[in-house]
């Protein structure tokens, strides 16, 4: 095989036993979250908690990390969703999935749970499990020291969970090169849960690949039509925040404001947080990810006042959201600092915002009072709480430990009407910007298999305003670079679920591909690329297909263990009721009756029950996946695809 | 005596984001293979805490690509941190 390092390894945690595995094994889906997705469906029990020994947590690279391919350093961790009981996917930056291929690997799948904390040393070729108990309890900045420090390795690459993770929060994450996240699901709860503290590789090994000449030429092509492009001005200048922060380039953008209640900061805070001030004041710095032309990160250098001498990587703008508007804070050092303490307990930025604005926002309500709150008076904008509301979400102390169970549990052991203000899909937190007002962005997020999140069906081309005639051309919808309106959204978040997927199961960010920007990577583009780099020849209708069978996958795992249908599709309470108060989209929220008809097209587009949003006995089989629908069925969760009845519906 | 033009490799380091492109595209112009170490004339490593990129060229085993119109390198690099410096030598 080529462009891959031909190994999977079992890891048992509780037998303390590596067995291994070819990759050719799983070569029909690639790789990345293709096989995540199918090991996790394959391998774990309905009856498993995703805490328990028996669930897995799977670490995939794709057939193009470690290759020049443009954004080429991405992991994929599956597992099963602690938030949501369904499945999981995350896929994390930095340098850690190339290094892990250099080192041998392709593919790490961690079973049981270690009787005393463990960390794992992958390094030529070998796996060894080594004790963690002098690092548990650290946070994920001194475990890589720690690490880096015992093994005497500066170059060693780290995925750690900080004391979140250890705790068993629902917002734990992973942190990969100690500030790039694999952040949904809580995969960092399922590492603790397993006593995982972290897992290091260092690889000295190289990628062969069957035909480099012609990947090269290929390949250059498409690093020069990243490089010519306006998007990519506003990566380098800006980084992240330059082309969806504060107010970007365009002006005043959408931002998610005070748990998400409104959608249009006050001009006063907004203007305090325009990229060239934090360009200015605290740029160090331009970073990129492993090979990665798109330069969005930035590293950043508090110079003066109360936190005078911080350094670190930053500011994406899901961050600058999470920790800014929708706490309504206009700090930008209390906001870094957030960041950084975010990093180090190892918690996810828009689930932990979730949890944190709900909070104040039914405190302020008069929902919830001090009693509950264990004397803490939870007010807006106010910087030293929020840093004292992740302290003790990390440690599961008083008040945090009711926090530490995500939005959704939170709300519903507190009850009190707080249910209402919980901002959640699936039972997983959000924290999301535009989503009244652009639909098939919200309708991506609120069918998103692991619990919203903008990562897997939510399209960019509203965001873009992508022309008729190019909406027509490359998804068939020429309403696709229009925000407000509903039709044709089912039909591209459909598009754009196969499409997302093919991304992750290739190993390359998001950010280089049509998602981002059309000039970017494309379905023929990913096919050319992994065509030359693998000697399995393919092509993007092909890479299509296998987008939909691992949604698919995803889909049947959450329909047997979380029992999801259509009533999960659904946007919460404030996106359906309360419109956007001012601006370009002043009055727009979410129509009941037009999500309705939206959730249809999509439905149809993916060849699913209208009524139930189930997947269909023919759907299951025209894909080929006759094994699922067996299961499927044997629970009687698998409508025929003839009650359809209201099909001719989406095409009104 | 005779002075002779001679070129090497110069990586800014105040620029360098440290993505590594010009590592991996150095190891295919030597080797046809991608990696990180010991197969390119170029190391790269970038120091989490504080920000640094340390950067390495071995200038004895680079050849400047010379079947390519700029060194392969130099065509990767996005934010253009890598020049020509030309250095006379004597003969």
């Amino acid at each position: 095989m080529f462009s891959v390092a031909g190994k999977v390894a079992w890891i048992d945690l509780s037998n303390k036993t590596v067995i291994l595995e070819s990759t050719e094994s799983y070569k029909n889906f690639i790789g990345g979250r293709g096989v995540g997705s199918y090991l996790v469906f394959k391998e774990v029990p309905e009856r498993a908690h995703p805490l328990s020994p028996e669930n897995i947590i799977t670490f995939n690279t794709g057939p193009l990390t470690g290759t020049l391919s443009p954004s080429s350093g991405r992991i994929n961790i599956s597992t099963k969703n602690v938030a949501t009981q369904g499945i999981s996917f995350a896929n994390a930056g930095g340098y850690f999935g190339p290094e892990m291929k250099y080192a041998g690997f392709d593919h790490l799948i961690i079973q049981g749970k270690a009787e005393k904390p463990v960390y794992l040393f992958i390094h030529d070729n070998i796996i060894d499990i080594k004790s963690a108990e002098n690092i548990w309890g650290k946070d994920v900045w001194e475990t890589e020291e720690l690490i880096k420090e015992e093994l005497s390795d500066e170059k060693i690459r780290v995925a750690a969970i900080g004391q979140a993770g250890e705790n068993l929060v629902t917002m734990a994450c992973i942190m990969f090169d100690r500030s790039r996240a694999s952040g949904w699901g809580g995969c960092g709860a399922v590492m603790g849960s397993k006593n995982l503290k972290a897992v290091v590789v260092r690889g000295k090994g190289y990628l062969e690949l069957y035909n480099p000449e012609s990947f090269m030429d290929y390949n250059s092509r498409i690093w020069e039509r990243i490089l010519n492009t306006d998007t990519i001005r506003l990566f380098h200048e800006y980084g992240n925040l330059g082309t969806s922060g504060a107010g970007g380039i365009f002006g005043n953008l959408a931002q998610s404001v005070r748990n998400m209640e409104d959608e249009i900061w006050e001009a006063e805070k907004t203007l305090k947080m325009r990229e060239i001030i934090f360009k200015e004041k605290y740029e160090e710095r331009k970073l990129a990810d492993f090979c990665c032309p798109i330069n969005c990160s930035r590293f950043y250098h508090i110079k003066e006042g109360k936190f005078s001498g911080h350094k670190l990587e930053a500011l994406k703008t899901n961050v600058y959201r999470a920790f800014g508007t929708n706490i309504d804070l206009s700090s930008r050092e209390y906001i870094l600092l957030a960041n950084e303490m975010a990093d180090r307990y190892g918690m996810n930025c828009d689930s932990l915002s979730a949890v944190v604005a709900w909070a104040i926002d039914v405190y302020q309500r008069g929902l919830i009072d001090e009693e509950i709150t264990g004397g803490l008076d939870l007010q807006w904008g106010d910087g030293d709480l929020q840093l004292k509301l992740f302290d003790i979400i990390a440690f599961r102390r008083g008040f945090g430990d009711i926090l530490a169970q995500g939005v959704c549990r939170a709300s519903q052991k507190i009850g009190r009407g707080t249910e209402k203000y919980a901002m959640h899909v699936k039972g997983h937190g959000i924290c999301e910007q535009g989503i009244r007002s652009h639909k098939g962005w919200a309708l991506g997020i609120m069918t998103s298999p692991i619990g919203g999140g903008h990562l897997a069906g939510a399209p960019n081309t509203e965001q873009r305003r992508l022309s008729p005639e190019l909406g027509m051309h490359y998804f068939g919808v020429p309403t696709a670079g229009e925000p407000t309106v509903y039709e044709g959204k089912g039909k591209l978040v459909a598009w754009f679920d196969k499409y997302k997927a093919i991304a992750d199961i290739a190993g390359v960010c998001l950010f280089a591909t049509y998602w981002m920007d059309i000039s970017f990577i494309g379905p023929n583009d990913f096919a050319e690329l992994i065509s030359d780099a693998t000697g399995e020849k393919i092509n993007g209708k092909d890479l299509l297909e296998l987008g939909e069978k691992v949604v698919n996958i995803e889909k049947a795992f959450n329909t047997l263990h979380a029992g999801f249908t259509r009533k999960d599709d659904r946007p919460p309470y404030k996106l359906t009721e309360i419109p956007i108060s001012s601006g370009e989209f002043a009055g727009e929220r979410l129509l009941p009756d037009k999500w309705e008809k939206m959730l249809d097209e999509y439905y149809d587009s993916h060849n699913w029950d209208i009524k139930t949003g189930l997947q269909t006995h023919e759907c299951l089989e025209n894909i080929g996946l006759h094994d699922i629908k067996n299961r499927i069925e044997k629970v009687g969760k698998l409508p025929s695809q003839e009650v359809n009845c209201c099909k001719k519906v989406t095409n009104q | 005596m005779k002075k002779k033009l001679r070129y090497s490799l110069d990586i800014d380091q105040d620029k360098c984001t440290g993505c590594q492109a010009c590592v991996l595209a150095c190891s295919y112009h030597h080797s046809k293979v991608f990696s990180v170490t010991g197969k390119s004339s170029i190391e790269i490593f970038r120091d989490n805490k504080s920000g640094d990129i340390k950067i390495g060229v071995d200038q004895s085993s680079c050849d400047m690509c010379p079947d390519e119109e700029v060194p392969l390198c130099m065509q990767f690099c996005a934010i253009e941190a890598i020049k020509f410096i030309r250095k006379k030598e004597i003969v």
